[in-house]
């Protein structure tokens, strides 16, 4: 019972110290997302995944984890799950038919860092066609860190049931060359006297055969001489020169990894020469070869390479039709799908926007689901240039509109600002339709002013039913437009009881700002209004100074100069208006 | 009236993945939705459409499941997280059933479709599963689990070393010829299974280095090109281990032996393609590729990363080759490397012509050793090999005829491996093993194998 109880005791301790680390370890994994963080918090979070992991597996030997779809489990508990793709680590290992991951005692800080780096690369979807993660992690060479997987194979039988005969009789037929014990067994008498003859039998002429098949350089006595065992370099000799080999080798398997830049700008030149030959009847499938290429390269992210050969061969190039044939991969899905979350990597952004000037302005509706993908606003403002430089259709635009998605609607609405005003109207129309208040300060915030002095009637009715920042948006704008229709709207407002003095002093300014007969017959009434309140009275007073009108001379000397009444106040602003107005005629008249 | 959708052509892998991702999303989600609702219901009426849409492309079409992954049409569908939930539920559904697959016919009608999911929601309500699989359903059949005719035998994984090992380079040898069928039907090859299979080879390299040269050597007895393929590459692992190279150089390595003749693996007949080539007709255009391997790549839909691989596919076929003058320029290290197996196994073994005793093609490669052949792979590669490779037959100094059993492990007894001698006689039980000098014997010479002589229209390169 004790020792159940101790059990259930660690297993608790434990849970939580491995439910810290899974979530260390989606910190980490999240982190090498793009736009997620900079370098040195990703470098402190790693080394803070390895100090808890390699100090866990110091204590108990190793950690186990079992991967399902959506969760990581310890010990049959759940220690990580989300439900949500940005937080999801465990389907990536699940999708690769990982079963389980064991980290070891002993394990080192570039071990986690290069699992982590894997891993990461196949959530973010850039794992090549040729890798999961459990073949490169077998390939980085980690000593410390086990895969547990199904086997690799079992795809190929499964896809095909033939195979697993094929299989099954490859086996058989090379299992008869060993005993059971795995010793060779015995060769048959006629096999052994085929050789005997044979070896009677000249066998020069295949040296003719050989040559023709370039190996030009062997002759006669190549394939007679005895060669003695002294005659062989068995050790290696120099070791500086097998070093130097191996240097070699190393780095241009890593090249090789990570990218080769000269030999894919080869294929597309290559490829690119042979379309273009009138002969080719071909040119089509070539064309398509020559995406495939491409496909290589974006994948890799020598996005630059492709950007420069691109612009050399343009620049080459007479032919347009085949240009343009020949960059229309780049309308394609799952290109996009590829090129354009990536823009939110500002060192990438250049080469992306180059790239995707090759979509056909037609094309440009293939664009508009990536809005919603790009998390960052630079990443963002770059596709929304792309798109308004193809001039896009208003009924596109219109079709992406979301009642749901506000994010998306600001940003088309920004995008249908950038255009002829008259022609995206109808997008603004769709928004303001929507009966969403929220959406509609988006839609004058991105409106053209033209538009906006044209539909004020229609804007303003709306302002009882709308929020309190379109309305003072609205105003804002139209005060500044100094438009004298609004003047009634204006006085309304600063003789409505329920603003609070302040605001209703900044509808008083309004009024000044607007400017006019109107407002100035508004200001002088306002002035003589003894009910209002004083304050509003004061601003008017000194706005009409600012405004030399002439015509409130008479009011404001008539309220200065009362003795017995009237606040001081209100006196003094008088007095201010009207030195203003004499400093202002004198300045005229000097 | 519904307009027959236009046949979609499933091209490069991604677009295959996708179209398998999609389906399954879609039928997933139709069968969650068919639940609820009867098929005409507007709510399911659609997605039951876009799942008819993506079915009926004039050609049949089968849903797998098998070890807990989806096939489509005999194409693994490698999963994203956005097809994982849908997917999971998928497999819900097809364990309730008790089935295994799901057979489309090619012109299978909308309402056959409907018709299904109106089925399954009364077996779902009724939960009748048997009724269910025995009812007949117009264009649409359901295999029950276990109804497949694949023989599981061939899954068996444990076993003696020797087995695992004679295993894995038998699931090798078919990943090769699959890969190239695969790639032919316009499918996705299925790499990284095979790429996995390398990496096991490696793990026998160091463990069973014997045993993995002895079924080399008898596989170079057969005219088959696959094991051509699967021996370069095991003796470019077993070099790059004797070298000292780290897995990912060895998997590098390895690829490009395995790729190194690519074009052989796609054409039976390579000869005219490469006399266009020879010309130098298009030479200066295609600078250094094979033309034709390439343009056979791309009709067959051939994936990028490897019209990449066939550069250095041909970069290798150079080394192979050794034409020129001197060394040859290769642009890659690995080709110059993998060049000497390559070469040896061309000349020991009968593809297209008369195969040369091993050590008469080790002294060809040895003669060149140094301007065609770089000394240090070349040294590896005997230290590999030694001058008779374990399963080469040997006459001894008494006449009789011996197979080399063991590589011995110091190379100054280069010519004395471990030897078995074969008895002529019917019956006779498997010889003793001993090193020839023990019994005051040496090795004459390697014996040829007295196999068919290739023709020059078999392969050429």
């Amino acid at each position: 019972m004790a020792e159940t109880h101790q059990e259930q005791k660690r297993l608790v301790q434990g849970l939580d110290m491995v439910r810290d680390l899974a979530v260390q370890l989606r910190k980490v994994l999240v982190s090498y997302a793009p736009g997620k963080s900079d370098s040195t918090i990703r470098q402190q979070l790693e080394k803070d995944l390895f100090s808890k992991l390699s100090g866990y597996c110091d204590v108990h030997g190793l950690l186990a984890l079992d991967c399902f779809p959506f969760e990581l489990r310890w010990e049959n508990e759940t220690v990580y799950q989300s439900d949500n793709q940005e937080d999801a680590i465990a389907h990536a290992l699940y999708c690769d038919g990982i079963n389980r991951v064991t980290f070891r005692k002993g394990l080192t800080e570039n071990e986690v860092i290069s699992f982590c780096e894997i891993w990461a690369k196949s959530l973010a979807g850039q794992m090549s066609h040729t890798q999961n993660i459990v073949t490169e992690t077998w390939e980085a060479d980690m000593a410390h860190i086990e895969l547990d997987s199904k086997r690799h194979f079992d795809l190929i039988l499964h896809a095909d049931e033939q195979v697993a005969a094929t299989v099954t009789q490859a086996y058989q037929s090379f299992s008869q060359w060993l005993t059971p014990k795995g010793l060779w067994r015995k060769t048959k008498r006629q096999d052994v006297l085929a050789h005997v003859v044979t070896e009677k039998e000249a066998h020069l002429g295949a040296l003719g055969i050989h040559q023709l098949d370039g190996l030009a350089p062997l002759v006669e006595e190549d394939l007679t001489t005895l060669v003695r065992g002294v005659d062989l370099p068995m050790t290696f000799i120099a070791q500086d020169l097998l070093d130097e080999r191996l240097a070699a080798l190393e780095e241009e398997a890593e090249k090789n990894y990570l990218y080769q830049g000269e030999t894919v700008e080869k294929i597309i030149r290559i490829f690119w020469q042979i379309s273009q030959k009138p002969q080719a009847k071909n040119a089509p499938m070539l064309l398509e070869g020559l995406w495939r290429a491409f496909d290589q390269l974006i994948g890799m992210g020598a996005l630059l390479d492709i950007t420069q050969v691109l612009s050399a061969i343009q620049s080459e190039e007479k032919d347009e039709a085949l240009f343009s044939g020949f960059v229309q991969y780049f309308e394609r899905p799952q290109v996009l799908d590829q090129l354009i979350p990536s823009l939110d990597q500002t060192e990438q952004q250049k080469n992306i926007v180059d790239l995707l000037s090759h979509v056909r302005s037609s094309e440009h509706a293939r664009l508009f689901p990536y809005l919603k993908r790009l998390k960052t606003d630079s990443g963002l403002k770059s596709l929304i240039d792309i798109i308004a430089a193809m001039g896009p259709d208003a009924d596109t635009i219109v079709s992406y509109l979301s009642p749901d998605a506000p994010r998306l609607v600001e940003i088309l609405l920004v995008l249908a600002q950038r255009k002829n005003a008259p022609l995206y109207r109808k997008v603004r129309d769709t928004v303001l339709n929507y009966e969403q208040p929220a959406m509609w300060l988006l839609v004058l915030k991105n409106m053209p002013r033209s538009e906006l002095l044209e539909r004020k009637r229609e804007l303003l009715e709306r302002i009882p039913r709308a929020e309190k920042d379109y309305e003072r948006f609205l105003f804002n704008v139209l005060v500044n437009e100094k438009d004298p229709n609004i003047v009634p709207y204006v006085e309304k407002k600063i003789n409505s009881a329920s603003l609070t003095l302040e605001e209703r002093k900044r509808w008083v300014h309004a009024l000044a700002a607007i400017g006019g007969e109107k407002s100035l017959v508004r200001l002088r009434r306002i002035l003589g209004m003894p009910k209002l309140a004083v304050d509003l009275r004061i601003t008017a007073a000194l706005s009409l100074g600012k405004l030399n009108d002439e015509e409130s001379r008479s009011l404001l000397q008539e309220i200065s100069k009362k003795k017995l009444f009237g606040n001081k106040a209100l006196k003094e602003a008088c007095l201010n208006a009207l030195r203003r107005m004499d400093g202002s005629s004198s300045g005229k008249e000097a | 009236m519904k307009t027959r959708p236009v046949e979609v052509q499933i091209k490069s892998f991604e677009e295959g993945n996708f179209f398998g991702r999609m389906l399954i999303k879609r039928l997933a989600k139709v069968l969650q939705l068919a639940i609820l609702y009867q098929s005409e219901n507007e709510t399911v009426k659609r997605p039951i459409e876009e799942l008819w849409h993506s079915i009926a492309h004039g050609k049949d079409l089968r849903i797998k499941l098998a070890d807990g992954r989806f096939f489509v049409d005999g194409e693994f569908v490698r999963l994203n997280y956005n097809a994982l939930t849908l997917a999971e539920s998928l497999k819900e559904t097809f364990d309730k059933l008790g089935i295994s697959e799901i057979h489309f016919d090619a012109n299978m009608k909308m309402s056959s479709l409907k018709d299904f999911f109106s089925r399954y929601q009364r077996y779902m309500t009724n939960q009748k599963a048997e009724s269910f699989l025995q009812e007949s359903m117009e264009s649409i059949r359901l295999i029950p689990k276990g109804g497949s005719s694949r023989n599981d035998a061939s899954l068996k994984t444990e076993g003696a070393p020797h087995e695992e090992v004679l295993q894995c380079f038998a699931r090798f040898t078919v990943s090769i010829d699959h890969m190239v069928q695969q790639t032919l039907a316009n499918k996705e090859p299925a790499f990284f299974s095979l790429r996995r299979e390398i990496q096991h080879l490696w793990g026998y390299g160091l463990e069973h280095k014997t045993l993995l040269l002895g079924i080399t050597q008898r596989t170079s007895l057969k005219r088959n090109l696959n094991y051509y393929i699967a021996n370069v590459v095991v003796l470019t692992l077993l070099m790059a281990q004797e070298l000292g190279c780290s897995k990912r150089t060895a998997l590098y390595l390895a690829m490009q032996a395995l790729t190194h003749d690519l074009g052989r693996m796609f054409l039976d007949d390579f000869g005219d393609e490469q006399q266009v080539f020879e010309k130098g007709a298009l030479r200066e255009a295609i600078e250094k590729i094979p033309f034709s391997a390439l343009q056979v790549l791309i009709a067959h839909d051939f994936h990028p990363e490897n019209i990449h691989r066939m550069v250095c596919a041909f970069e290798s076929q150079r080394g192979a080759a050794f034409k020129g003058e001197g060394t040859p320029q290769s642009a890659l290290w690995a080709s110059e490397l993998v060049a000497i197996p390559a070469t040896f196994c061309r000349l020991t073994m009968p593809l297209h012509c008369q195969p040369l005793p091993s050590a008469n093609a080790i002294g060809a490669i040895v003669k060149y050793g140094g301007t065609y052949f770089d000394t240090i792979f070349l040294t590896a590669f005997l230290r590999v090999m030694g001058l008779y490779p374990v399963g080469c037959p040997v006459l001894l100094s008494d006449g009789k005829v011996a197979w080399v059993e063991r590589q011995t492990d110091e190379p100054s007894a280069i010519e004395d491996p471990e030897v078995r001698v074969e008895p002529l006689a019917h019956g006779a039980q498997t010889g003793e093993v001993f090193r020839p000098t023990s019994r005051g014997l040496h090795i004459v010479r390697a014996l040829p194998y007295r196999g068919a002589t290739a023709t020059r229209d078999f392969m050429l390169a």
